[in-house]
């Protein structure tokens, strides 16, 4: 009984997890769009929510199992990944808040490792696959992105120069349409599969189900429908910062950032390398600007991002092996994790009233729609 | 040759080249769509038919091939492993 409580309880974490995603992805796939104007935010987070909820169904691979090779997985229940999960969303919201985008990805990861090395120290960690799978995509991905928006763009300039500029920016804002549509489209057959793997997983250890069962209908239709609300909703203060904080861009830079972010990702993806969504749009945008001045680049908004990255992995792990300690002083049942639950959901009451007091001016962004 | 000892090198060099080559590839083959229309646009208003078909040709063929590009990256996404 106790542990189907904890099962659920799970489950519901996982898709609020999976909603924070969604809500925190959002401005990979539509912040250059909205920016340049190629489309009205509305219209923008509609279809990109559509395509995330598509895309959750086209792959169903389970390569969703996220901590695999990083932790032991013998040593994973449902209360580390509970706790791991509690880690994730705290991050993606404390970022959100500040208006950074991360990878929600290694928030995950971070919680994960964190939860793990309170149940079971540090040997139940394997570093190596934290360097290989974390630390090194994380390395490479903004950087090659920067370098190839940067060749794009001016490859781009080069072709289009001297055309009028009306013109041109209508072109490349069509153009937007078709890269923020495959941009969301890969985000679905890659991120849902994340909670999808979760829950699965935790129906797994829990008994109701064999490892090698079909993930349940319910399992992807719930986890597609939760990125998908999540990236309606739209983590706004993270597409004005990716939009419109680190350069001001013309839709040659969006289309250049947006393409060259989709390329890279699916490339990645190809030769089974895969890497941070966040990552690599931010890192295609602050390249899209660089190539055309450097000057262009807000490199103190790029600093707090990059600070949020390097962050991302310490700050969810020690939230998730905070949240490990906290729900094993109520023993192995249930009591532990809705304790958890109740103080969290308290805490984005009390930040959501006094922002509601505030007369929301905290959220200049929420207004673009 | 594996760098920090978990990682192939010859990995992250396919993906480094293989995204170059896709990003600027990508973006480019866009903008000569952008470079035919326009061009095409202005071949037929300065009453110049046979450069105004020849750059619509060029915009034509690369919307054909950019389209391409995208239905190989739907491919890769449906062809994803566990």
């Amino acid at each position: 009984m106790h542990s189907d409580v904890v099962l659920w309880i799970v489950v519901a974490t996982a898709l609020a997890f999976d909603f924070t995603n969604g809500f925190h992805d959002t401005a990979n796939s539509i912040a250059t769009s909205v920016s340049t104007r190629a489309m009205a935010p509305r219209v923008a987070v509609l279809m990109a929510a559509g395509l995330n909820f598509i895309g959750a169904f086209l792959s169903l691979a389970v390569a969703a199992t996220i901590a695999k090779g990083i932790v032991d997985s013998t040593s994973v229940t449902l209360l580390t990944v509970f706790a791991g999960l509690i880690g994730a969303i705290a991050w993606n919201l404390v970022t959100w808040w500040r208006g950074l985008p991360s990878s929600s990805s290694h928030a995950l990861i971070g919680g994960v490792v964190g939860a793990t090395i309170a149940s079971e120290g540090t040997s139940g960690v394997f570093w190596d696959g934290l360097v290989e799978k974390v630390a090194v995509p994380a390395l490479v991905a903004p950087v090659l992105a920067m370098i190839a928006a940067g060749i794009a763009i001016l490859v781009a300039y080069r072709i289009v120069g001297r055309q009028s500029p009306g013109v041109v920016s209508r072109g490349f804002r069509v153009g937007q349409w078709a890269s923020s549509a495959l941009f969301s489209l890969s985000h679905g057959t890659n991120d849902a599969q994340k909670t999808m793997g979760i829950i699965f997983l935790a129906l797994v250890a829990n008994g109701n189900m064999s490892a090698d069962a079909d993930i349940p209908l319910w399992v992807v239709v719930s986890a597609a429908s939760a990125i998908a609300l999540g990236t309606y909703f739209g983590g706004w203060r993270i597409v004005r910062t990716m939009g419109a904080k680190i350069i001001k861009m013309d839709p040659a830079q969006g289309f250049a950032a947006q393409g060259v972010g989709s390329a890279v990702i699916l490339s990645a993806s190809h030769v089974g390398f895969p890497l941070s969504t966040t990552h690599v749009m931010s890192g295609a945008i602050m390249g899209a600007g660089a190539a055309k001045r450097l000057s262009a680049v807000r490199w103190g908004v790029a600093g707090n991002i990059v600070l949020a990255w390097v962050l991302t992995l310490p700050c969810s792990a020690a939230v998730g092996a905070l949240t490990y300690g906290v729900v094993r002083i109520f023993g192995d049942g249930s009591v532990g994790p809705v304790v958890v639950v109740i103080a969290l959901v308290a805490a984005l009451i009390a930040l959501f009233a006094r922002r509601s007091i505030g007369g929301g001016r905290a959220v200049p962004a929420e207004g673009t729609r | 040759m594996r760098l920090l000892g978990v990682v192939e090198l010859g990995q992250i060099v396919e993906v480094i080249w293989v995204s170059i080559v896709a990003g600027v590839g990508i973006t480019a083959i866009f903008s000569f769509v952008v470079l035919g229309s326009a061009r095409s646009g202005e071949a037929r208003r300065a009453g110049r038919p046979a450069a105004s078909v020849a750059y619509a040709l060029l915009a034509a063929l690369c919307l054909v091939a950019f389209a391409a590009i995208v239905v190989v990256g739907v491919q890769i996404m449906l062809s994803k492993e566990a």
